[in-house]
């Protein structure tokens, strides 16, 4: 991911070796424009949610009497103002969330973004620690695939991992379930007790990420293998393990930190899958529950949620990328 | 609506409890100190706690129903029994006298009079929020008012002999708590349990309460866990992380089986599932293509296949056993697949015609593989079907699309197990009900709705079930499968109707 920077001048560009340290990696300028970009990005899913979720069926049935009469449907309809058309609840929507906060849940007293922000730090401890597992693992077995010393060790794991991008998420799930919680008895199958708990939904999340970074480092770190500045290093007289893990891991990451930053997406959509396997209680259950019941403030306080989520990971891998790779800055 | 006997000198009916429910219980020996302190339920997820609001008895219901109190309850052979209420009385043929319980109170000391009754269930009908889910089946009340401490009356607008019935999933909550406490998301009851904590998509905990006026629970901690998916909920019993799971896939329960731990299987639900038929969609009103859908469809074999023999075909009424006026000796429809295409070929489509079938992604057990296999064999006497899967959020609304398929999977329940609200479900003009319905129907049901004597509601209702037989009006199919997974360790019998409730357990022997 390249950013384009027309608007560095000349001279800032003249200057970046002396001041390189001291200056962001992002001007402001730049920055602005990825906010307003972000702002607008989110503005977007919020409305394409919204304008679904109104035009697929309002609340009204769900808050009503199974014998409901259609006249009662149509007095609850009005009551909470279902029955407007789309643009107008839209835009009343739109000033509530600029003017009062957020709207309450349809099914309780609290505001939606109560109920969404409770489930959150679930959410982000499992991707956190889903992605810690997925690096962990990829890298390593990327790294292995290249350098190790015997010729099983470089072709099984990796082998293996590919295995992994070819099963959805929910059956990794299950399989490691049924292997770690009922043959061995080892972790709990479920739920978000104890420390305990995290550890097969995270593998689940990892798995599903690996492979990708496993096989994207391995490419990259086969292409500088036969780079010019490894044979310099090399005639430098650098040890083999300084050339592998400061030079070549070092600019091998680049692709692959971008990489984690484009799975961001699919990630949080993959976690919804894991989070219901497990019953792990995060922001994908809540919004799986909002859904089917319609409840919609909830429903969008959550995309709001995600896609805020989204754009500041990207922002962060272009900063991260512009940290590792000088040149992308310009 | 057309009412019959009115004119009759109204029936009283006076169901005395006796007081000495509560004596026994101080007589019996002190139960054994239960063996058993805690047990874990998987459950699907939740959604409120309010008992105005919640409706699913295998969800919401089941864990407010056991803090909270209601009027009546029905017991598991479907008898209906007293709870808060002591006696009730048809004072009038439209109105009905409860007599309440002094002895019954909040956690927080406060008293569950009649004051409480009426204003939940003024809340329910008449609040801001109104009418909300919990007013299902109350269409008749007109009013209700606290006469004294201990006597509630109701008045309705035609007589409904049923109310005291309908009344047994109505939950009081406390009105000056719920002032400034959220009962979507708090409990404060005077049920057997007291709520300690309630997680919708994790863990709900309750533990006895110990002011409760009626038996103690043989359990007195309880854990809720919910666990949307389905082989989770599995791997969590075989784990032996759950105590007890219910609503399992019939395919699951041989697999179940090998577990030691584990007494699996399952009970004929008090529920048929059916295909409800739209008259109004092309050829569904020729009654000769709506009794070949009936012969065509082999209710022996789907049973034993995709019902892993768990349940075997239904007969000819959509009632289950519990139900008033429930004949135990009708027999299934017929499998004839010549005379479903010689009815064909008599109503001029020989050539086959096609149709649609929807049916709901989750809820009704074995759904998606049995209208599979009834597609299979519609197809074979010429009856193309279309299936349509619905995803449950939108399940409500296609139920109530006037345009809706000629065929759609389903299974008729009653909260309050009352034939006429069952019935009710197919008179013409109700929300579930598409296209035109014969007026005789329309005639039975509205008489045994508004029966003031339980004879006459009877008759009428066995005019009605006729009715569905004679007109073909609906696709009879199969109980619906009570599936079960229960630890041997726990005394637990199985309701035909969908409560999970943990005081339902019985002390440990």
């Amino acid at each position: 991911m390249s950013v384009t920077t027309k608007g560095s001048t000349p001279a800032s560009a003249g200057t970046a070796g002396t001041f390189r340290s001291a200056r962001l990696p992002i001007g402001p300028r730049v920055l602005g424009q990825r906010l307003l970009a972000a702002a607008f990005a989110v503005w977007a899913a919020v409305t394409i949610v919204f304008v679904m979720i109104t035009a697929t069926g309002d609340p009204a049935l769900a808050l009503a009497p199974e014998d409901a009469s259609a006249a009662q449907v149509e007095q609850i309809r009005a009551r909470y103002g279902f029955d407007q058309p789309i643009a107008v609840q839209y835009v009343r929507f739109v000033v509530d969330l600029a003017t009062g906060g957020f709207p309450s849940s349809l099914y309780s007293r609290q505001t939606a973004s109560e109920v969404v922000l409770g489930t959150l730090p679930n959410t982000l401890l499992l991707a956190g620690a889903g992605i810690c597992v997925g690096i962990l693992l990829g890298g390593t077995i990327g790294y292995l695939s290249v350098f190790a010393r015997s010729r099983l060790v470089r072709e099984l794991p990796i082998g293996a991992l590919m295995v992994f991008q070819s099963i959805p998420a929910f059956l990794t799930g299950i399989l490691l379930i049924l292997f770690f919680s009922l043959q061995l008895r080892w972790l709990p199958t479920s739920g978000a007790r104890s420390w305990m708990s995290l550890i097969l939904p995270a593998v689940t999340v990892g798995l599903s990420l690996a492979p990708a970074i496993a096989r994207l480092l391995r490419s990259a770190l086969l292409e500088q293998l036969a780079a010019d500045y490894v044979n310099t290093a090399r005639a430098k007289g650098l040890s083999r393990r300084q050339i592998r893990l400061r030079h070549m891991l070092g600019n091998s990451l680049v692709p692959v930190v971008t990489l984690v930053g484009l799975q961001a997406g699919s990630l949080l959509s993959g976690i919804i899958v894991v989070e219901t396997v497990f019953a792990w209680p995060g922001l994908g259950s809540q919004l799986v529950k909002s859904v089917n019941l319609h409840d919609y403030p909830v429903v969008v306080t959550a995309v709001i949620v995600v896609a805020i989520a989204y754009v500041m990971l990207s922002l962060l891998v272009d900063i991260l990328v512009m940290i590792l790779d000088p040149r992308s800055r310009r | 609506m057309k009412l019959q006997a009115l004119g009759r000198a109204p029936m009283r009916i006076a169901i005395v409890m006796a007081a000495a429910l509560g004596a026994a219980a101080l007589l019996a020996p002190p139960a054994v100190a239960a063996d058993i302190e805690s047990v874990t339920v998987g459950i699907e997820p939740l959604t409120t706690l309010d008992p105005g609001k919640g409706r699913a008895t295998r969800g919401d219901l089941a864990i407010s129903s056991q803090i909270y109190s209601s009027l009546t309850s029905v017991d598991e052979d479907g008898k209906l029994v007293g709870d808060l209420a002591l006696e009730w009385t048809q004072t009038a043929p439209t109105e009905w006298t409860f007599k309440l319980r002094d002895d019954a109170f909040f956690e927080d000391g406060s008293p569950l009079d009649a004051d409480v009754v009426a204003w939940n269930l003024n809340r329910m009908l008449k609040g801001p929020d109104a009418p909300m889910p919990a007013a299902t089946g109350m269409r008749l009340i007109a009013d209700v008012v606290a006469k004294d401490a201990t006597t509630v009356v109701f008045t309705t607008s035609e007589p409904f002999l049923d109310l005291p019935r309908r009344l047994a999933w109505t939950y009081f909550i406390e009105p000056g708590w719920a002032q400034t406490h959220d009962p979507a998301t708090e409990a404060m009851g005077s049920g057997p349990y007291t709520l300690v904590s309630w997680d919708p998509a994790g863990d709900v905990v309750l533990e006895l309460n110990e002011k409760y006026y009626g038996n103690k629970p043989a359990v007195p901690h309880a854990t809720y866990r919910v666990i949307p998916n389905e082989a989770t909920r599995l791997a969590a019993l075989r784990g032996g992380e759950l105590d007890a799971a219910f609503g399992i896939d019939p395919l699951s329960v041989g697999q179940l089986q090998s577990e030691d731990s584990l007494n699996v299987g399952a009970i004929d639900a008090n529920k048929m599932q059916t295909m409800r038929i739209n008259m109004g969609a092309p050829h569904m009103d020729d009654l000769r293509v709506r009794q070949a859908v009936n012969y065509a469809i082999n209710k022996e074999a789907i049973t034993k296949s995709v019902y892993a023999g768990l349940v075997g075909p239904g007969s000819t009424q959509i009632l289950g056993p519990l139900y008033d006026g429930f004949e135990p000796d009708r027999k299934p429809w017929p499998y004839d697949p010549e005379k479903a295409r010689a009815l064909l070929a008599e109503a001029g489509l020989s050539d086959g015609i096609t149709i649609r079938l929807g049916t709901a992604e989750t809820g009704y057990v074995g759904a998606a593989q049995a209208t599979q296999a009834i597609a299979a064999q519609l197809g074979q006497v010429g009856i193309n079907v279309e299936i349509e899967t619905i995803p449950y959020a939108n399940w409500v609304k296609y139920l109530r699309d006037p345009n809706g398929p000629a065929l759609t999977f389903l299974a008729w329940g009653s909260q309050s197990v009352s034939t006429p609200e069952i019935l009710a479900q197919l008179v013409s003009g109700a929300p579930y009900a598409i296209g035109p319905v014969p007026a005789a129907y329309d005639a039975a049901v509205a008489a045994a709705t508004g029966a003031s004597d339980e004879a006459t509601k009877l008759a009428e209702i066995a005019k009605a079930l006729q009715v569905t037989e004679d007109e073909a009006m609906t696709v009879f199919l199969w109980p619906q499968p009570q599936t079960y997974a229960i630890s041997k360790k726990l005394d637990w019998k199985v309701r035909m109707d969908d409560w999970v409730r943990v005081y339902d357990i019985r002390p440990a022997q």
